[in-house]
């Protein structure tokens, strides 16, 4: 579903990769958990794969399609919610999602039963006539996620999904994710939070000073004994820095 | 519908915010209100410039009218809206095409970099037909009014109109999108950025000068002039040959039958010459240079980290300072005054067209005839404020923090202290340009050391409640919310506010100094009330700063 071969990234033609030859393979109906100390590169490798940012070197695919030679074909094939909440704040919540599905060439009839779906599932119905202005932080979060999922694309790429949604929300994105998979579907995701990691990964990657430094199933991570993925990610994110300096 | 139209719909509700009016409207009413009140303030004080320019082009129609060519004030609207449109294009292209914040979130949608690039030129071009309608409409209705030509040229005029800012546009977009193809492959953008919009815009105004001064080689200066004023369009020709468009338009309307078509024509297939290949090009580097400006310089070389602390005042001026150096929209319209300045001032000293034009001679013999006499300093002082009135960084300093206003409201700084530190860097901007243009000024007109430290001096203090206006503008109605940087300088009414501000403290001054040498008061009266009226004016100005900071600060809303 989404492969990436040998890409780098180096920022502004700069020294430092933020991201440093990564491989990575994210097959059909799986969820695939992107951990990493910040500044990893993390969204960097997100940004890459749905083509905010030009890849430095090697290719990513997405669908069967690459992303930098037929970007409209696998944009279409993705949702993406981004690290940050500034979207256009003049706009009211259902203008954004109607342009989001017009964009994504979502029939009116699909739209109106998905754009209804998830504001009932978030509690949007109220909001969504307001101007984006007027929201909260974990609002602009749901109409972003929202407008990201409701052409219902074959993967979804979600940066940090669950900050700023509330318990309930968070739970119920979860359970959506889980959905998702079931029907054949792709999550990519990254996040700080490892109790969801641990719960609803199918496989794990973990990032480090731009590269990879594991990628697995939970068991496969664990090596030996029956650690958790925290004691996990702090030993392997540790000796990741001890090499380096 | 079309992804296309819908993301234009999107861009233009977005920016002229049209949805949170209609929800004002609804909702909040009191709102609405400010929005009607503010627009009528606005259109009062448009309309008194409206008043004048339409003052002006009749009277150039009745001079115009003696020579056989009532036609030319066409000619010179038009050309006097391209040209306005080709010079700050390239500033309002870079804010809305590759500086806005929308870049990385329109990058991520399955849409054809072209489209992208075609609907933000179509806002950029929204944005300039009250400008193109400013200097059109005028002349078009007094030239009718003249000729009495009928409906069909009143068509024919509104699709000049629309069509008059494409060509000047497309330049501007070439120009911009090379430059940040150019940037995509290097490392010190913003640099780059700011010096490469500065060197376009100043070879833009030199080319210019350059095609003025291009004189047909035919015979004897006699011969020329004799020959201009015997053809039916040689006048306009002759002006219009800084803006050819300007020449197709004035045809197109004054003009029947074929040849009003003819021109007509030339204007629709030129402008669509221009833009075909420059959205085809869109096409192919539109996007990369837009992502360029998402990625941060890192410097490779680690820098000491210096824990120096400031004085309060201290540390909202650098800040402000540093902010508007690293953000090139704000980098560029707060310095322009500070290159435009000196470069006009230093020109005649190149020749070309400016130094030969006889209105220009004549006025610098008419101050020469002054010598050193208060005069003199009063009027090159009148010029320096103006430029430094110029500055757009004063009129802007509290929009321009935008969704960042929270910081200024969080942090233990009283807002007096504040305002202050905001009016001192915006004030220091001000003043470097009226030094620069006050030494090119002295450079090119030889002037001696004391008239140049009067007017230098004159114009320094003057600028001081210049200022203090402006902030005081944009103190009472900041403009927080916007989607690029380039709306909070240059779309932002307070800076236009400002300037008018500006102008109009300039006209007292010069009103009073006027009067005070037509009393043939002695120059130590004259400069010694000026300053009195200068000292007053800032005075009243820091009073009420600092209590309008003070009160304005708890309910503005980032
Ligand atoms: N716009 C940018 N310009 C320059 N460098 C950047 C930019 N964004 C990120 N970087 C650098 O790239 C590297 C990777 O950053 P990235 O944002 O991918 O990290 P991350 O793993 O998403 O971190 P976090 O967990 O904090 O979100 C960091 O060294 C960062 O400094
Ligand atoms: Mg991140």
């Amino acid at each position: 579903m989404l492969s990436i071969k040998n890409v780098s990234k180096s920022y502004a033609k700069g020294k430092v990769k933020a991201v440093d030859h990564i491989s990575l393979e994210v097959r059909r109906g799986e969820i695939f958990g992107f951990l990493g100390p910040n500044g990893a590169g993390k969204t960097t490798t997100i940004k890459m794969i749905t083509g905010v940012l030009p890849i430095g070197l090697g290719t990513i695919t997405v669908n069967g399609y690459d992303i930098e030679k037929d970007p409209i074909n696998a944009k279409m094939s993705m949702g993406y919610v981004p690290d940050t909440h500034d979207i256009y704040d003049r706009l009211t919540g259902i203008e954004y999602l109607n342009f989001i599905a017009d964009v994504y060439g979502v029939s009116h009839g699909e739209r109106k039963q998905s754009i209804e779906k998830y504001l009932d599932m978030f509690d949007m119905k109220q909001a969504a006539g307001q101007p984006i202005k007027s929201y909260s932080h974990g609002m602009k979060q749901k109409i972003i996620v929202t407008g990201a999922l409701l052409h219902n694309p074959p993967l979804w790429i979600l940066d940090e999904p669950m900050t700023g949604l509330d318990p309930k929300s968070a739970h119920l994105l979860k359970e959506e994710m889980n959905r998702h998979c079931q029907k054949g579907n792709t999550v990519f995701f990254s996040t700080h939070i490892l109790e969801v990691a641990e719960r609803l990964c199918h496989r794990i990657g973990i990032i480090n000073k731009g590269k990879i430094i594991a990628v697995g199933t939970l068991d496969e991570l664990r090596s030996s004994g029956d650690k958790s993925l925290e004691s996990i990610f702090l030993e392997l994110t540790d000796e990741g820095s001890e090499i380096h300096e | 519908m079309s992804k296309f139209l819908s993301l234009l719909k999107l861009q233009i509700n977005s920016r002229f915010g049209l949805s949170l009016a209609k929800y004002n409207f609804r909702n909040n009413r009191k709102e609405l209100w400010k929005a009607i009140g503010m627009t009528l303030v606005i259109l009062v004080a448009l309309g008194q410039f409206v008043f004048i320019y339409t003052l002006l082009m009749s009277k150039f129609h009745g001079a115009a009218m003696l020579m056989n060519s009532p036609q030319l004030i066409l000619t010179m609207g038009s050309a006097a809206a391209g040209l306005l449109i080709l010079f700050f294009g390239i500033f309002y292209i870079l804010g809305a095409l590759f500086l806005a914040k929308d870049t990385e979130f329109l990058a991520s949608l399955p849409i054809r970099q072209s489209s992208v690039f075609l609907s933000k030129f179509i806002l950029v071009l929204l944005g300039e037909y009250p400008i193109a309608l400013f200097f059109m409409l005028p002349p078009v209705i007094i030239y009718e009014v003249g000729a009495q030509k009928g409906i069909l040229y009143y068509i024919t005029a509104l699709v000049c109109i629309l069509l008059l800012p494409i060509v000047p546009l497309v330049i501007s977009s070439l120009l911009s999108m090379s430059l940040m193809h150019a940037v995509s492959r290097s490392r010190r953008r913003d640099l780059i950025i700011i010096t490469g919009s500065l060197v376009l815009f100043l070879a833009l105004f030199l080319g210019q000068n350059l095609l003025l001064s291009r004189m047909p080689e035919r015979g004897s200066e006699m011969d020329l002039f004799l020959d201009i004023l015997q053809r039916r369009d040689g006048l306009v020709e002759w002006s219009g040959r800084i803006f050819p468009p300007s020449v197709w338009i004035t045809k197109a309307l004054s003009h029947t039958g074929a040849e009003a078509l003819k021109n007509l024509g030339w204007l629709v297939l030129v402008s669509a010459a221009c833009f075909i290949p420059v959205w085809l090009l869109s096409s192919l580097i539109y996007q990369k240079g837009a992502t360029a400006q998402l990625e941060a310089e890192k410097k490779t070389v680690s820098k000491k980290l210096t824990y120096k602390g400031s004085s309060p005042i201290m540390v909202i001026f650098k800040n402000e300072w540093r902010i508007i150096l690293r953000t090139p929209v704000y980098a560029l319209n707060s310095l322009i005054g500070v290159i435009i300045g000196p470069v006009i001032m230093i020109m005649p000293l190149f020749g070309g067209a400016l130094a030969q034009d006889p209105d220009l001679q004549a006025i610098f013999a008419l101050i020469d005839w002054f010598g050193s006499s208060p005069v003199r300093v009063l009027i090159f002082s009148g010029i320096l404020t103006l430029f430094g009135a110029l500055n757009a960084a004063v009129s802007s300093t509290y929009s321009r923090e935008g969704s960042t206003l929270w910081v200024l409201k969080s942090i233990p700084v009283k807002p007096q202290v504040q305002a202050a530190g905001k009016l001192m860097a915006g004030y220091s901007i001000s003043l470097a340009c009226a030094i620069a243009t006050s030494l090119a000024m002295a450079l090119s007109m030889k002037l001696s050391f004391l008239v140049w430290l009067s007017s230098a001096a004159l114009s320094a203090a003057a600028l001081f409640p210049v200022c203090l206006a402006g902030i005081l503008i944009d103190l009472a109605r900041p403009k927080l919310h916007w989607n690029n940087p380039t709306e909070a300088i240059k779309q932002n009414l307070n800076v236009v506010l400002g300037m008018l501000a500006g102008a109009t403290i300039i006209l007292a001054l010069g009103a009073i100094g006027y009067g005070l040498i037509k009393l043939q008061t002695s120059p130590i009266l004259l400069y010694g009330v000026i300053a009195i009226v200068i000292t007053a004016l800032s005075l009243a100005g820091v009073i009420v700063l600092g209590k309008t900071a003070a009160r304005v600060y708890s309910r503005l809303e980032g």
